[in-house]
């Protein structure tokens, strides 16, 4: 009897002690949009359980909060938002977990998109302009460089929430970025320049001086991934629904020649809406890029005018099955838009 | 003159579809307003609207499967009509606006359920709110005045018991008339017209066109046939005044008109009181107190107005801001302010300590820009830091802003740099501020060969007084060899020279 009462202790000590054994327990990360789940997953490796609170297919700047969301926040460890004004709904989950560790300003509170350059700042010292977009435009994401720079955001964090994991995820990081060099160049490239490859092509494109430092170099031949892929778009003129694009037409040499929509949000007013069939026609724009959450009428009515194709597009990850993956969404934004315009 | 009723064929669709929605919402709007069911149409409109969204549910897509999503939101909306028919009590125990009030709530809610499974998403409410009239295509105006036609139609050949049931639902019971089945066949027909609308115009410019017209019509007489006259023709005229304007002014269409049909009713409504009062004077008195009193409120509201911060204190204010955007837009802001450098210098420099990348390099572009040499040191500073832009930006600031000591610092940092390219950046700003113990570390890197070699050889060629090619180092190593004592780099030539 005694016996088997030691044995029940030890038994019950053992399940006690399980949960304080912190090797086993992975950090719990909960993030606002679907591409930062993913980026921190890729990161955090086993160590990390990442969720994301967004629907995908969902416009990210409306979300409702429902309880469930609520209740992964309170659970977490950490909490990473977009920032930039577009996820302001995560202030609510945040406010209604109850969670200390992850209320901004602690360390268990990320705005992913710091030490990004934020672009249409409000740089016009107006009230006018200074409600629109208060932090610039928030899409960041659609250019992989920014999504490098959060990646490094996110490791960073990681590794100082979770010390005894540092090594690990400086190591998955490293790997994550050297995969994302690859699919950005091309993996000859990077690995022809050495060490520091990735580093130096991603300064060379962000100055706007990759192609000729590279044509100087005669290393044109070895480019490869996105870039390459995208050389083909290189000069087209689009027009978009939403200002989602910009960041990703700016990369890959893509302009956007103007928005059906006139401010975010608000029906155009009518001249606008005549100027931008009267551009499309007159600059000869092939494409019109819609979001899938906007409903399309505005697009129809447009591309009925002037033979513009309308192409659906996705801005976060798992919007579709086609885009499940970072890397996807980028490869499936370029194809559409070179197809649409071939 | 014709000017005044100018508008461009791009606002003829639209203007065409406003004038379909005034004849038969006009028309309506007097049997809505009869039965006291204000707010049906915004209870049918969102059935309709969830009819929609269970489509979009249940596989179909907006836009390619636009027939099966029409079908959903009619069966919706007939079930709806099915509803209020028999909903209706006799002796009103239960308003009916009730039920109505309580089916818009609800259907509202349920909208919001299933959105919120589906990839249509919250705008989706917006949307059938605001309308599209602005897009809306020739082939939809046509479409929908034919179906209106039809309703219309079957209205006037069945106007005797539409006209019963709604003005006078007992006396038409009395009759014979068989009130719940009429009441279903007018709820349907309106569900009908409704459908169609809101896909168009959106819920509140329906609204209006339902209940405005008919309202205003009503204060100016009590002949059916007359008011149905009037509505038609001011409801024309002011869908043609609300499309100028909003066309004119650049303003949204659909809240144009509805509030141009507002200033219509405001009229009628003044016209309706002064004609009705016994004392012509005292009321026009009235009406003219009643405007200036509404112009003091306007003016009040005006006057209290937030009061405009001036700009270079709300940039001084963005700069002390927790959100690193509002720094950065600080620091861009603050070139138009140079003429007051000595007021912001200080803080700016501090923002070379900023924990946000972006921040820390615009602060060295604004201080290189406007040449602040005292920030030197902690530029210098930043020559450490962990991000490559802002290390670049610091080169770059060092160069505009630096002596031989910066210099030294640069060569030393580049003895440690493992990035090839930034070395030579390193080494190449170091040359060009005159220290010329950046040549044999730039030899070195064409020594090495490499991808790099040539970007080295760019750096140094024109500022040694030697012809060489890449290949022809040892030439340049044996001059600094010869003269590393006694050289001077002449700022207007750009080029070492031996002297003495």
């Amino acid at each position: 009897m005694k016996k088997l009462l030691n044995i029940i202790a030890l038994v019950l000590a053992a399940l006690m002690a399980q949960p304080a054994s912190a090797q086993n327990k992975k950090l719990k990360v909960v993030t606002t949009l679907s591409y930062l789940q993913y980026v921190t997953q890729e990161v955090g490796g086993d160590k990390v359980d990442a969720v994301a609170l967004a629907n995908p297919k969902q416009d990210p700047h409306y979300v409702t909060p429902t309880p469930r969301m609520n209740q992964l926040a309170t659970d977490a460890d950490l909490f990473i938002e977009n920032g930039l004004s577009l996820d302001m709904w995560a202030k609510n989950v945040l406010e209604a977990s109850g969670n200390p560790s992850i209320q901004p300003g602690s360390p268990g509170h990320l705005v992913a998109t710091i030490n990004v350059p934020v672009k249409e700042l409000p740089t016009e010292v107006s009230r006018a302009w200074g409600d629109i977009h208060p932090q610039g435009n928030p899409h960041v994401w659609l250019d992989p460089f920014n999504v490098r720079i959060i990646a490094g955001n996110i490791a960073d964090r990681l590794k100082h929430i979770d010390p005894r994991n540092g090594d690990y995820y400086q190591k998955r990081f490293d790997d994550y970025k050297t995969t994302f060099d690859a699919a950005m160049f091309g993996e000859e490239l990077v690995k022809a320049l050495g060490k520091s490859g990735g580093d130096i092509l991603t300064r060379k494109a962000k100055n706007n001086e990759l192609s000729d430092w590279l044509k100087g170099k005669k290393l044109d031949g070895k480019l490869g991934g996105w870039m390459k892929k995208a050389e083909r778009l290189n000069g087209m003129k689009i027009m978009s629904y939403h200002k989602t694009y910009i960041y990703f037409a700016d990369r890959f040499g893509l302009q956007i020649a103007g928005e059906l929509e006139e401010k975010p949000g608000i029906p155009p007013p009518p001249k606008h809406r005549d100027a931008v069939v009267e551009q499309i026609k007159r600059e000869g724009i092939k494409v019109i890029l819609n979001d899938n959450f906007y409903s399309r009428e505005a697009a129809d009515y447009v591309a009925s005018r002037t033979g513009a194709k309308v192409v659906i597009t996705y801005v976060d990850v798992g919007a579709v099955e086609a885009v499940d993956t970072y890397e996807k969404l980028i490869t499936y934004l370029i194809e559409e838009i070179d197809q649409a315009s071939s | 003159m014709e000017q005044l009723f100018y508008l461009p064929s791009t606002m003829l669709w639209p203007l065409a579809a406003c004038l379909v929605l005034t004849g038969i919402h006009v028309y309506l709007g007097v049997h809505v307003i009869a039965r006291k069911v204000i707010f049906v149409d915004l209870a049918l409109a969102q059935i309709a609207a969830l009819g929609t969204v269970v489509g979009v549910l249940l596989g179909y897509e907006v836009g390619k499967d636009a027939n099966a999503l029409y079908l959903y939101s009619l069966a919706f909306t007939i079930f709806g009509a099915f509803i209020f028919s028999v909903t209706r009590m006799r002796g009103e125990k239960v308003p009916h606006e009730a039920i109505i009030g309580i089916v818009y709530a609800v259907t509202f809610a349920s909208t919001i359920l299933v959105l919120s499974k589906s990839a249509l998403g919250p705008q989706e409410l917006d949307h059938i709110i605001k309308g599209e009239l602005l897009w809306v295509q020739s082939h939809v105006v046509i479409k929908t005045a034919l179906i209106y036609a039809c309703v219309g139609l079957f209205h006037f050949i069945f106007r005797k018991k539409f006209m019963a049931i709604s003005f006078d639902p007992e006396g038409a019971e009395a009759s014979g008339i068989n009130v719940r089945l009429w009441d279903f066949l007018f709820y349907m027909s309106f569900g009908f017209v409704i459908t169609s609308s809101v896909a168009i115009a959106g819920v509140f410019l329906v609204f209006s066109y339902l209940v405005i017209p008919s309202v205003g019509a009503m204060l100016l007489s009590d002949r059916l046939s007359v008011r149905l006259t009037i509505g038609w023709i001011a409801g024309s005229i002011i869908s043609f005044a609300g499309v100028k304007i909003s066309y004119n002014t650049g303003l949204p269409t659909s809240p144009a008109i509805v509030v141009v049909l507002a200033a219509g009713l405001l009229v009628s409504g003044f016209y309706h009181y002064l004609k009705n009062s016994p004392a012509k004077l005292v009321a026009l008195r009235n009406v003219g107190l009643a405007v200036l009193v509404v112009g003091i409120f306007v003016a009040g509201v005006f006057f209290f107005r937030k009061p405009e911060e001036d700009p270079f204190e709300h940039t001084l204010h963005l700069l002390a801001s927790p959100l690193s955007t509002d720094r950065q837009a600080g620091l861009l802001n603050l070139e138009a302010f140079k003429d007051r450098k000595s007021d912001w210098i200080g803080p700016v420099i501090q923002e070379l300590k900023d924990q946000d990348v972006q921040v820390r390099k615009a602060a060295l572009q604004l201080i290189a820009k406007v040449r602040e040499r005292s920030a030197l040191p902690l530029i210098l500073d930043r020559l450490n830091d962990h991000s490559d832009e802002v290390r670049l930006a610091a080169i770059q600031a060092i160069r505009i802003l630096g002596d031989s000591a910066a210099a030294a610092r640069l060569i030393e940092n580049a003895a440690r740099e493992q990035d090839p390219e930034m070395k030579i950046n390193l080494l190449k700003a170091a040359l060009e501020l005159g220290n010329p113990n950046a040549i044999p570390s730039l030899i070195q890197v064409i020594k090495e060969g490499g991808v790099f070699a040539e970007d080295a050889y760019d750096a140094l060629r024109g500022h040694v007084p030697l012809e060489f090619t890449k290949e022809e180092y040892g030439k340049v190593e044996r001059w600094w060899r010869e003269h590393r004592e006694k050289l001077r780099w002449d700022e207007k030539t750009r080029i070492f020279s031996a002297q003495g």
